[in-house]
Protein backbone atom coordinates (compact mmCIF):
# COMPACT_ATOMS: atom_id res chain seq x y z
CA UNK A 1 0.00 0.00 0.00
CA UNK A 2 0.84 3.68 -0.68
CA UNK A 3 1.82 5.67 2.85
CA UNK A 4 2.22 9.37 2.32
CA UNK A 5 3.39 11.60 4.86
CA UNK A 6 2.55 15.16 4.37
CA UNK A 7 3.59 18.15 5.75
CA UNK A 8 1.01 20.74 6.75
CA UNK A 9 0.34 24.33 7.05
CA UNK A 10 -0.58 24.10 10.43
CA UNK A 11 0.50 21.44 12.55
CA UNK A 12 -0.94 22.35 15.63
CA UNK A 13 -4.24 21.75 14.09
CA UNK A 14 -3.93 18.54 12.32
CA UNK A 15 -7.91 17.91 13.13
CA UNK A 16 -8.75 21.35 11.37
CA UNK A 17 -11.40 20.52 8.61
CA UNK A 18 -9.32 22.09 5.91
CA UNK A 19 -6.22 19.62 6.18
CA UNK A 20 -9.08 17.26 6.44
CA UNK A 21 -10.30 18.01 3.49
CA UNK A 22 -7.24 18.41 1.38
CA UNK A 23 -6.31 14.75 2.60
CA UNK A 24 -9.26 13.46 1.43
CA UNK A 25 -8.98 15.18 -1.56
CA UNK A 26 -5.42 14.05 -2.42
CA UNK A 27 -6.34 10.54 -1.14
CA UNK A 28 -8.88 10.43 -3.97
CA UNK A 29 -6.63 12.00 -6.25
CA UNK A 30 -3.68 9.26 -6.05
CA UNK A 31 -6.37 6.46 -5.17
CA UNK A 32 -6.97 6.64 -8.85
CA UNK A 33 -3.51 5.75 -9.86
CA UNK A 34 -2.77 2.96 -7.48
CA UNK A 35 -4.73 -0.12 -7.65
CA UNK A 36 -4.25 -0.59 -3.80
CA UNK A 37 -5.03 1.19 -1.23
CA UNK A 38 -3.71 4.82 -0.15
CA UNK A 39 -3.18 5.74 3.05
CA UNK A 40 -2.24 9.40 3.85
CA UNK A 41 -1.23 9.72 7.52
CA UNK A 42 -0.93 13.60 9.49
CA UNK A 43 2.65 13.62 10.26
CA UNK A 44 3.97 17.09 10.79
CA UNK A 45 7.35 16.41 8.61
CA UNK A 46 9.72 18.75 6.27
CA UNK A 47 9.17 16.29 3.39
CA UNK A 48 6.98 14.86 1.41
CA UNK A 49 7.74 11.42 1.56
CA UNK A 50 6.39 9.02 -1.11
CA UNK A 51 6.67 5.43 -0.30
CA UNK A 52 6.02 3.37 -3.31
CA UNK A 53 5.24 0.21 -2.80
CA UNK A 54 3.96 -0.31 -6.45
CA UNK A 55 5.06 -3.53 -7.17
CA UNK A 56 1.18 -4.27 -8.21
CA UNK A 57 1.54 -1.46 -10.41
CA UNK A 58 4.72 -2.77 -12.51
CA UNK A 59 3.43 -5.98 -12.27
CA UNK A 60 0.34 -4.74 -14.21
CA UNK A 61 2.87 -2.69 -16.92
CA UNK A 62 4.56 -5.52 -17.11
CA UNK A 63 1.85 -7.93 -18.16
CA UNK A 64 0.14 -4.84 -20.61
CA UNK A 65 3.44 -4.70 -22.40
CA UNK A 66 4.19 -8.56 -22.94
CA UNK A 67 0.55 -8.62 -24.31
CA UNK A 68 1.39 -5.80 -26.79
CA UNK A 69 4.39 -7.53 -27.71
CA UNK A 70 2.89 -10.69 -28.12
CA UNK A 71 -0.54 -9.71 -30.28
CA UNK A 72 1.89 -6.93 -32.27
CA UNK A 73 4.67 -9.84 -33.15
CA UNK A 74 2.07 -12.15 -34.20
CA UNK A 75 0.24 -9.42 -36.48
CA UNK A 76 3.63 -8.43 -37.83
CA UNK A 77 4.08 -12.22 -38.92
CA UNK A 78 0.65 -12.85 -40.59
CA UNK A 79 -0.58 -9.93 -41.44
CA UNK A 80 1.31 -6.02 -42.29
CA UNK A 81 4.41 -4.96 -41.13
CA UNK A 82 6.29 -1.63 -41.33
CA UNK A 83 9.96 -1.70 -42.59
CA UNK A 84 12.47 1.08 -43.28
CA UNK A 85 14.14 1.18 -46.91
CA UNK A 86 17.66 1.38 -46.69
CA UNK A 87 20.04 1.22 -50.24
CA UNK A 88 19.19 3.23 -53.01
CA UNK A 89 18.29 -0.34 -55.49
CA UNK A 90 14.47 0.90 -55.76
CA UNK A 91 14.95 4.92 -56.16
CA UNK A 92 12.96 6.28 -57.54
CA UNK A 93 10.46 4.61 -56.14
CA UNK A 94 11.31 4.52 -52.84
CA UNK A 95 14.53 6.26 -51.62
CA UNK A 96 17.12 5.71 -48.30
CA UNK A 97 19.41 8.18 -46.85
CA UNK A 98 21.68 7.49 -44.45
CA UNK A 99 19.74 8.11 -41.15
CA UNK A 100 17.59 5.26 -40.55
CA UNK A 101 14.66 8.02 -39.78
CA UNK A 102 14.90 10.03 -42.95
CA UNK A 103 14.84 7.61 -45.41
CA UNK A 104 11.49 5.59 -46.55
CA UNK A 105 9.05 3.67 -44.53
CA UNK A 106 6.75 1.09 -45.99
CA UNK A 107 3.85 -1.03 -45.05
CA UNK A 108 4.18 -4.92 -46.28
CA UNK A 109 1.32 -7.04 -46.15
CA UNK A 110 2.17 -10.97 -45.33
CA UNK A 111 -1.30 -12.30 -46.70
CA UNK A 112 0.34 -13.34 -50.08
CA UNK A 113 2.46 -15.64 -48.40
CA UNK A 114 -0.40 -18.26 -47.68
CA UNK A 115 -0.75 -19.32 -51.42
CA UNK A 116 2.39 -17.55 -53.07
CA UNK A 117 0.59 -16.18 -55.66
CA UNK A 118 2.23 -12.80 -56.84
CA UNK A 119 1.78 -10.84 -60.37
CA UNK A 120 4.09 -9.37 -62.26
CA UNK A 121 5.26 -6.08 -61.65
CA UNK A 122 5.12 -6.21 -57.58
CA UNK A 123 7.71 -5.07 -54.80
CA UNK A 124 8.63 -7.94 -52.84
CA UNK A 125 10.63 -8.10 -49.65
CA UNK A 126 12.33 -11.33 -49.57
CA UNK A 127 16.25 -12.59 -47.63
CA UNK A 128 18.74 -12.20 -49.99
CA UNK A 129 20.29 -15.96 -50.92
CA UNK A 130 23.64 -15.06 -49.59
CA UNK A 131 23.13 -14.03 -46.62
CA UNK A 132 19.75 -14.67 -44.64
CA UNK A 133 19.78 -11.84 -41.89
CA UNK A 134 19.79 -9.36 -44.73
CA UNK A 135 16.36 -8.34 -46.25
CA UNK A 136 16.24 -6.57 -49.59
CA UNK A 137 12.91 -5.14 -51.23
CA UNK A 138 13.07 -5.21 -55.10
CA UNK A 139 10.30 -5.74 -58.15
CA UNK A 140 9.29 -9.13 -59.30
CA UNK A 141 9.97 -9.55 -63.00
CA UNK A 142 9.41 -13.04 -63.57
CA UNK A 143 7.22 -15.50 -62.50
CA UNK A 144 7.93 -19.20 -61.87
CA UNK A 145 8.19 -21.01 -65.51
CA UNK A 146 8.16 -17.99 -67.44
CA UNK A 147 10.88 -17.12 -70.18
CA UNK A 148 12.48 -13.74 -69.40
CA UNK A 149 14.78 -11.71 -71.66
CA UNK A 150 18.21 -10.17 -69.55
CA UNK A 151 18.06 -6.93 -70.16
CA UNK A 152 21.68 -5.90 -71.35
CA UNK A 153 22.17 -8.88 -73.51
CA UNK A 154 19.62 -10.46 -75.72
CA UNK A 155 19.86 -13.94 -73.55
CA UNK A 156 16.55 -15.70 -72.94
CA UNK A 157 16.22 -17.65 -69.25
CA UNK A 158 13.16 -19.82 -67.82
CA UNK A 159 12.40 -19.02 -64.51
CA UNK A 160 12.31 -22.28 -62.96
CA UNK A 161 9.12 -23.47 -60.84
CA UNK A 162 9.44 -22.09 -57.61
CA UNK A 163 11.67 -19.74 -57.95
CA UNK A 164 11.04 -15.75 -59.52
CA UNK A 165 13.83 -13.27 -60.75
CA UNK A 166 13.79 -9.75 -59.36
CA UNK A 167 15.45 -6.45 -60.46
CA UNK A 168 15.53 -3.60 -58.74
CA UNK A 169 13.91 -0.53 -60.58
CA UNK A 170 17.44 1.71 -60.04
CA UNK A 171 18.84 -0.43 -62.98
CA UNK A 172 22.89 1.10 -62.24
CA UNK A 173 22.59 0.74 -58.15
CA UNK A 174 20.64 -2.99 -57.89
CA UNK A 175 22.18 -6.25 -56.83
CA UNK A 176 19.46 -8.40 -57.84
CA UNK A 177 18.49 -11.78 -59.58
CA UNK A 178 21.06 -10.25 -62.83
CA UNK A 179 23.64 -10.91 -60.10
CA UNK A 180 22.48 -14.22 -57.65
CA UNK A 181 20.40 -15.49 -60.65
CA UNK A 182 16.31 -16.49 -59.94
CA UNK A 183 15.45 -16.96 -55.99
CA UNK A 184 13.27 -19.07 -54.62
CA UNK A 185 9.52 -18.01 -53.53
CA UNK A 186 10.10 -19.24 -50.30
CA UNK A 187 12.80 -16.35 -49.10
CA UNK A 188 9.96 -13.67 -50.04
CA UNK A 189 9.04 -12.03 -47.00
CA UNK A 190 5.91 -9.88 -48.00
CA UNK A 191 4.63 -7.95 -50.89
CA UNK A 192 4.86 -4.04 -50.26
CA UNK A 193 1.64 -2.19 -50.82
CA UNK A 194 2.55 1.29 -49.35
CA UNK A 195 4.68 4.08 -48.13
CA UNK A 196 3.84 5.82 -45.02
CA UNK A 197 6.80 7.84 -44.80
CA UNK A 198 7.83 10.91 -45.58
CA UNK A 199 4.80 12.42 -45.68
CA UNK A 200 5.07 13.55 -49.60
CA UNK A 201 5.85 10.12 -50.70
CA UNK A 202 2.51 8.64 -48.87
CA UNK A 203 0.24 6.37 -51.17
CA UNK A 204 0.16 3.11 -52.63
CA UNK A 205 3.00 1.45 -54.95
CA UNK A 206 1.68 0.70 -57.96
CA UNK A 207 2.48 -2.66 -59.63
CA UNK A 208 4.67 -1.11 -62.62
CA UNK A 209 6.74 -2.64 -65.41
CA UNK A 210 9.20 -0.98 -66.57
CA UNK A 211 9.27 0.64 -69.79
CA UNK A 212 11.47 -0.57 -72.65
CA UNK A 213 11.18 -3.91 -71.26
CA UNK A 214 9.59 -6.95 -73.28
CA UNK A 215 6.89 -8.62 -71.01
CA UNK A 216 7.76 -12.68 -70.60
CA UNK A 217 5.67 -14.93 -72.26
CA UNK B 1 -40.06 -11.07 -17.39
CA UNK B 2 -38.29 -8.04 -16.90
CA UNK B 3 -39.68 -4.64 -18.19
CA UNK B 4 -37.29 -2.03 -18.72
CA UNK B 5 -37.68 1.02 -16.41
CA UNK B 6 -38.22 4.31 -18.96
CA UNK B 7 -37.37 7.80 -17.81
CA UNK B 8 -40.54 9.64 -17.45
CA UNK B 9 -44.07 8.14 -18.01
CA UNK B 10 -44.47 4.44 -19.22
CA UNK B 11 -46.77 4.75 -22.40
CA UNK B 12 -48.60 1.07 -22.33
CA UNK B 13 -49.47 0.20 -26.21
CA UNK B 14 -52.63 -0.94 -26.77
CA UNK B 15 -52.16 -4.36 -28.62
CA UNK B 16 -55.30 -4.30 -31.45
CA UNK B 17 -54.83 -7.85 -32.22
CA UNK B 18 -53.66 -11.07 -30.98
CA UNK B 19 -51.24 -11.06 -33.30
CA UNK B 20 -49.75 -7.19 -32.58
CA UNK B 21 -50.15 -8.34 -28.84
CA UNK B 22 -47.16 -11.04 -29.37
CA UNK B 23 -45.33 -8.97 -31.42
CA UNK B 24 -45.35 -7.03 -28.22
CA UNK B 25 -44.52 -9.54 -25.58
CA UNK B 26 -41.89 -10.44 -27.97
CA UNK B 27 -40.31 -7.10 -28.31
CA UNK B 28 -40.67 -6.86 -24.45
CA UNK B 29 -38.82 -9.85 -24.21
CA UNK B 30 -35.87 -9.06 -26.20
CA UNK B 31 -35.49 -5.71 -24.35
CA UNK B 32 -35.52 -7.21 -20.93
CA UNK B 33 -32.03 -9.48 -22.04
CA UNK B 34 -28.85 -7.82 -20.54
CA UNK B 35 -27.78 -7.28 -24.53
CA UNK B 36 -24.92 -5.00 -22.70
CA UNK B 37 -23.77 -7.37 -20.28
CA UNK B 38 -23.39 -10.26 -22.13
CA UNK B 39 -21.31 -7.86 -24.92
CA UNK B 40 -18.81 -6.95 -22.10
CA UNK B 41 -18.73 -10.66 -21.50
CA UNK B 42 -18.49 -11.79 -24.93
CA UNK B 43 -15.59 -9.01 -26.00
CA UNK B 44 -13.68 -9.60 -22.90
CA UNK B 45 -13.86 -13.60 -23.84
CA UNK B 46 -12.93 -12.93 -27.42
CA UNK B 47 -10.18 -10.42 -26.24
CA UNK B 48 -9.00 -13.45 -24.09
CA UNK B 49 -8.97 -16.26 -26.78
CA UNK B 50 -7.22 -13.94 -29.35
CA UNK B 51 -4.78 -13.06 -26.65
CA UNK B 52 -3.93 -16.82 -26.29
CA UNK B 53 -4.04 -17.63 -30.09
CA UNK B 54 -1.47 -15.26 -30.64
CA UNK B 55 0.66 -16.46 -27.80
CA UNK B 56 0.10 -19.93 -29.11
CA UNK B 57 1.65 -18.66 -32.34
CA UNK B 58 4.69 -16.54 -31.19
CA UNK B 59 5.84 -19.46 -29.52
CA UNK B 60 5.22 -22.07 -32.19
CA UNK B 61 6.66 -19.83 -34.82
CA UNK B 62 9.41 -18.57 -33.10
CA UNK B 63 10.35 -20.65 -29.88
CA UNK B 64 9.69 -24.44 -30.61
CA UNK B 65 7.03 -26.11 -32.53
CA UNK B 66 5.68 -29.68 -33.45
CA UNK B 67 6.42 -31.48 -36.88
CA UNK B 68 4.37 -34.15 -38.41
CA UNK B 69 6.87 -35.70 -41.11
CA UNK B 70 5.45 -38.23 -43.21
CA UNK B 71 7.41 -39.84 -46.15
CA UNK B 72 10.23 -42.31 -46.90
CA UNK B 73 12.54 -39.33 -47.96
CA UNK B 74 14.34 -39.68 -44.30
CA UNK B 75 14.21 -43.32 -43.69
CA UNK B 76 15.65 -45.03 -41.18
CA UNK B 77 15.76 -42.10 -38.99
CA UNK B 78 12.20 -41.07 -39.41
CA UNK B 79 9.36 -43.25 -40.18
CA UNK B 80 7.28 -42.85 -42.73
CA UNK B 81 3.98 -41.65 -40.81
CA UNK B 82 3.27 -41.16 -37.21
CA UNK B 83 6.51 -39.61 -35.62
CA UNK B 84 5.78 -36.59 -33.75
CA UNK B 85 8.90 -33.82 -33.53
CA UNK B 86 9.82 -30.74 -31.79
CA UNK B 87 10.98 -28.53 -33.89
CA UNK B 88 13.89 -25.92 -32.84
CA UNK B 89 12.58 -22.14 -34.33
CA UNK B 90 15.25 -20.68 -32.18
CA UNK B 91 18.35 -22.47 -33.66
CA UNK B 92 18.13 -21.39 -37.14
CA UNK B 93 17.75 -17.73 -37.07
CA UNK B 94 20.36 -17.81 -34.81
CA UNK B 95 22.69 -20.49 -37.12
CA UNK B 96 23.21 -23.03 -34.88
CA UNK B 97 22.59 -26.08 -37.75
CA UNK B 98 25.46 -27.41 -39.00
CA UNK B 99 26.02 -30.46 -40.46
CA UNK B 100 24.23 -33.94 -39.89
CA UNK B 101 21.35 -31.69 -38.13
CA UNK B 102 17.92 -32.49 -39.58
CA UNK B 103 16.25 -29.31 -40.69
CA UNK B 104 12.59 -28.27 -41.79
CA UNK B 105 12.84 -26.18 -45.21
CA UNK B 106 10.22 -24.52 -47.60
CA UNK B 107 11.08 -26.86 -50.69
CA UNK B 108 13.05 -24.49 -53.51
CA UNK B 109 10.26 -26.32 -55.74
CA UNK B 110 7.14 -25.42 -54.38
CA UNK B 111 7.58 -22.88 -51.51
CA UNK B 112 4.21 -24.49 -49.86
CA UNK B 113 5.44 -27.26 -49.27
CA UNK B 114 7.78 -27.76 -45.87
CA UNK B 115 10.31 -31.09 -46.04
CA UNK B 116 12.51 -32.69 -43.79
CA UNK B 117 16.37 -32.92 -45.02
CA UNK B 118 19.31 -33.49 -43.51
CA UNK B 119 22.30 -31.18 -43.65
CA UNK B 120 25.78 -32.23 -45.22
CA UNK B 121 27.43 -29.24 -45.76
CA UNK B 122 27.38 -25.55 -45.37
CA UNK B 123 28.68 -22.89 -47.11
CA UNK B 124 32.32 -23.74 -48.19
CA UNK B 125 32.32 -27.19 -47.34
CA UNK B 126 32.95 -29.63 -50.34
CA UNK B 127 30.02 -32.18 -50.44
CA UNK B 128 30.39 -35.29 -52.61
CA UNK B 129 27.41 -37.08 -53.17
CA UNK B 130 26.11 -40.12 -55.62
CA UNK B 131 24.72 -38.96 -58.60
CA UNK B 132 22.37 -42.05 -59.38
CA UNK B 133 21.95 -44.11 -56.27
CA UNK B 134 21.09 -47.50 -56.97
CA UNK B 135 22.32 -47.32 -60.59
CA UNK B 136 25.46 -46.26 -60.42
CA UNK B 137 28.68 -45.64 -58.05
CA UNK B 138 29.40 -42.69 -59.47
CA UNK B 139 29.81 -39.83 -57.30
CA UNK B 140 29.79 -35.62 -57.64
CA UNK B 141 31.81 -33.56 -55.55
CA UNK B 142 30.77 -29.79 -55.68
CA UNK B 143 31.48 -26.87 -53.73
CA UNK B 144 28.59 -25.31 -51.04
CA UNK B 145 28.21 -21.49 -52.40
CA UNK B 146 28.07 -18.53 -50.00
CA UNK B 147 24.99 -18.33 -47.50
CA UNK B 148 23.66 -21.73 -48.83
CA UNK B 149 23.37 -25.61 -47.34
CA UNK B 150 23.30 -28.93 -49.15
CA UNK B 151 20.66 -31.02 -47.50
CA UNK B 152 19.95 -34.83 -48.65
CA UNK B 153 17.63 -37.33 -47.50
CA UNK B 154 19.27 -39.87 -45.06
CA UNK B 155 17.18 -42.78 -48.06
CA UNK B 156 18.95 -41.78 -50.72
CA UNK B 157 16.98 -44.35 -53.09
CA UNK B 158 13.84 -41.92 -52.71
CA UNK B 159 14.69 -38.93 -51.51
CA UNK B 160 14.21 -35.37 -53.61
CA UNK B 161 16.78 -32.72 -52.22
CA UNK B 162 19.56 -31.54 -52.84
CA UNK B 163 20.95 -33.71 -55.71
CA UNK B 164 17.85 -33.30 -57.83
CA UNK B 165 17.57 -28.98 -57.02
CA UNK B 166 21.20 -27.89 -56.07
CA UNK B 167 22.19 -25.91 -52.78
CA UNK B 168 19.59 -24.39 -50.98
CA UNK B 169 19.77 -20.99 -49.72
CA UNK B 170 19.84 -20.66 -45.77
CA UNK B 171 17.07 -18.61 -45.41
CA UNK B 172 14.76 -21.32 -46.27
CA UNK B 173 15.45 -22.83 -43.19
CA UNK B 174 12.57 -22.70 -41.16
CA UNK B 175 13.53 -25.08 -38.24
CA UNK B 176 15.93 -28.05 -36.44
CA UNK B 177 14.57 -31.10 -35.45
CA UNK B 178 16.56 -33.05 -32.94
CA UNK B 179 14.06 -34.95 -30.71
CA UNK B 180 10.86 -37.19 -30.96
CA UNK B 181 8.11 -37.07 -28.50
CA UNK B 182 5.95 -40.21 -30.82
CA UNK B 183 6.01 -43.35 -30.72
CA UNK B 184 6.19 -43.93 -27.08
CA UNK B 185 9.16 -46.83 -28.20
CA UNK B 186 11.34 -44.07 -29.97
CA UNK B 187 11.26 -41.10 -27.96
CA UNK B 188 14.57 -39.43 -27.74
CA UNK B 189 16.90 -38.34 -29.65
CA UNK B 190 16.62 -38.51 -33.88
CA UNK B 191 19.92 -40.71 -34.63
CA UNK B 192 22.35 -38.46 -35.98
CA UNK B 193 24.53 -39.57 -38.58
CA UNK B 194 28.50 -39.86 -38.23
Amino acid sequence: SLRLHGTEEDCSDRTSSQCIRFRAQFTAFLQCFCTSEVQILPVCSDRIVLIMGARSQLWSIAKMSVTGGVIGVTISDRYVTVVAIKGHSMHPTMTATDSALRGDIVLAEKACLDQYKFSRGDVILFKCPSNHKEVFVKRLIGLPGEWIQLPASSEIIKVPQGHCWVEGDNAARSWDSRSFGPIPLGLINGRVTHIIWPPSKIGRVERKWPEDRIPPF
Amino acid sequence: LMIPKTKGKIIPIEPSSPSAAAMSRFVRRLAGIPWRQIAGEASSVGLLMAQGLCAVHVVSEHVLGVAFPRGPSMLPALNMAGDVLLTDKVSPRRGWVGPGDVVLLLSPEDPRKIVAKRVLGMEGDEVTYPVDAGNSDATKTVVVPQGHIWVQGDNIYSSNDSRQFGPVPYGLVKGKMSYRIWPPSRIGSIDSKE
